[in-house]
């Protein structure tokens, strides 16, 4: 249901530009594009706190700032903390008449790196006591910014430089951590999973956290060109074979109801994702076949969690 | 540059913007409804209605997104006039269409009494015409429009069929303020229920993925010059 806005709704969209240009990002760099799809959905009345990272980096270097908004740059384990302290803020000032009443959106944003390894305490803290904030990660499977190290958000397979495929080690071990399940196991009102591939669909998802109260979560797979060893101009096209091959499938969690935003007619080999990224180019047979078994595991199961909790 | 004064504080405004624009840009929170920055505005909806003297005149109501701004001018967006007759247009809204999230919300917003005093009509459009001046404006199709007059209006393809050029684009359901233009998708077809246009969709002859509809491609053909060789894939495996 969200591919159909392909052709004229983009031009729709709210023109002012939030996260301006000319910032220091890679050619194709797909985070920076959810920063900006964020900001168009949101609007200026916005505060982020943004965790250490590529997009907290290519934003901000000295003299130049790229953010429309009021914007802090936090360290890398406490964005969370941050949004948390400055939602309860805003709700003194304005309980006390120091600040004007009205709706203040705020967004910790942080990277895989920053969500999945050293921000999951605060990440954890801020879902658990309810803030009324987003806490938006943007996945790109490694620690791109200081050179492609792996975290627990990189895919099984994936080649990084601390995990290279050689002989012995086929590249990373270990399978990735299922973020959205921890965040919606809190029991929060609205978690996500969006792809910069489908900006509507994520600009929705934005809007639809926004009009519940409490903690939401979004996680947004990013596709990094740099770090994937892909062509940068089809970041687009390798974000839909994710969606397409069913590696990361998109879906939201409103209230503990399971649904799937995009009905596959069916999924595409996994190998046509595979195939065209330069870090997956050592694998086996075998281990294509470890993915696709993996993948075919989860995807029936999220279908299965879709219809048990449509009649609840 | 226009200097205007908006809820009595000074303003520079550019020659030729409406009061809308200018007060959205000074973070100024005007409801609307029938209003989008990509199309012509015409005050349907009158939600964003706004008060407004010239040189110290009398006061007069208008809808800010079609209203220029003029020298001298002094605004008034939340004043006791304006909210009520604000809350009476909504009131009518919500007679007619009462089951709008959408609509409620802004109800809730605005203070609007809850038990409706006019008859309720049980409709889910409010005829703002946005999506008329979209498809129009924005997509080119031309191809639904507001039929009849009057209490009679309704909002379809030509005389109330099911509208030949409409390519299935979604900007209609897209930009529909209360969400009532709904669009079902399978592998077959896409259909845009509200008009009643149910389109074949093609699919990529590389890996079977059904991309966009049939007719979509013939359009886009004559409007773009392109070779049909172009829409036989999709776009995942277009070299």
């Amino acid at each position: 249901m969200i591919e159909q806005y392909n052709v004229y709704a983009a031009k729709l969209l709210p023109p002012e530009e939030l996260f301006a240009p000319g910032h220091k990002a890679c050619q194709g760099c797909a985070p920076a594009l959810a920063l900006r799809y964020l900001l168009k959905a949101l609007g200026p009345n916005t505060i982020i706190a943004n965790a250490t990272g590529c997009m907290e980096i290519i934003s901000s270097a000295y003299p130049d700032i790229s953010w429309g908004v009021p914007w802090i740059h936090v360290a890398f384990e406490n964005a969370a903390a941050v949004a948390s302290g400055i939602e309860s803020g805003i709700k003194i000032l304005q309980r006390k008449g120091k600040l004007a009443p009205g709706k203040i959106n705020v967004v910790a944003i942080g990277g895989d790196g920053g969500t999945f390894d050293i921000g999951l305490q605060a990440l954890s803290g801020m879902l658990e006591r309810g803030h009324n904030a987003l806490y938006l990660c943007y996945d790109n499977e490694a620690y791109m910014n200081t050179g492609i190290q792996r975290s627990s958000g990189t895919p099984y397979g994936a080649s990084t430089t601390t995990s290279p495929a050689g002989k012995a080690v086929p590249g990373q071990k270990t399978i990735k951590k299922d973020l959205l399940e921890i965040g919606a196991a809190h029991g929060i009102a609205y978690a996500a999973t969006a792809c910069t591939s489908y900006p509507f669909d994520f600009m929705d998802k934005v809007k639809k956290a926004f009009s519940y109260d409490g903690a939401k979560l979004i996680h947004i797979l990013a596709p990094c060109p740099t770090g994937w060893r892909t062509n940068p101009g089809e970041v687009i096209k390798h974000g839909r074979l994710a969606v397409h091959t069913g590696i990361f499938p998109l879906y939201e969690v409103d209230h503990g109801r399971y649904k799937m935003s995009l009905d596959l007619p069916f999924l595409k080999p996994i190998k046509s994702y595979l195939s065209v990224q330069g870090r997956y180019r050592h694998l086996s047979e075998a281990q294509i076949a470890v993915i696709e078994t993996n993948l075919k595991a989860r995807y029936e199961k999220l279908q299965a969690l879709c219809r048990i909790t449509a009649e609840v | 540059m226009v200097e205007i004064l908006l809820n009595g504080q000074k303003y520079e405004a550019r020659a030729g913007e409406t009061i809308l624009e200018v007060a959205q840009r000074m973070g100024i929170d005007i409801p609307t409804l029938c209003h989008h920055p990509s199309v012509k505005p015409t005050g349907s909806c009158r939600v964003c209605l706004v008060e407004f003297s010239v040189r110290g005149g009398s006061k007069k109501l208008t809808s800010s997104c079609t209203y220029v701004v003029e020298p001298n001018m002094s605004v008034e967006t939340h004043s006791e006039r304006v909210l009520k007759h604000r809350r009476t247009v909504l009131e009518l809204l919500q007679a007619r269409v009462p089951d709008s999230p959408e609509l409620k919300k802004m109800a809730k917003e605005n203070d609007v009494r809850l038990d409706p005093r006019f008859p309720v009509m049980k409709e889910d459009c409010i005829l703002c015409g946005l999506c008329v001046r979209v498809c129009d404006e924005v997509v080119g199709a031309k191809a639904i429009e507001l039929n009849d007059r009057g209490t009679k209006l309704t909002v379809g393809g030509p005389f109330m069929e099911s509208p030949e050029d409409c390519i299935g684009c979604g900007a209609c359901v897209y930009v529909c303020p209360v969400n009532c233009i709904k669009m079902e998708q399978t592998a077959e077809t896409r259909k845009i229920v509200k008009w009643d246009r149910e389109l074949p969709m093609r699919k990529c002859e590389t890996c079977g993925y059904p991309f966009m509809p049939n007719f979509q491609v013939l359009r886009f053909k004559k409007w773009a010059d392109m070779p049909g060789e172009f829409f036989k894939v999709c776009p995942d495996c277009r070299k």
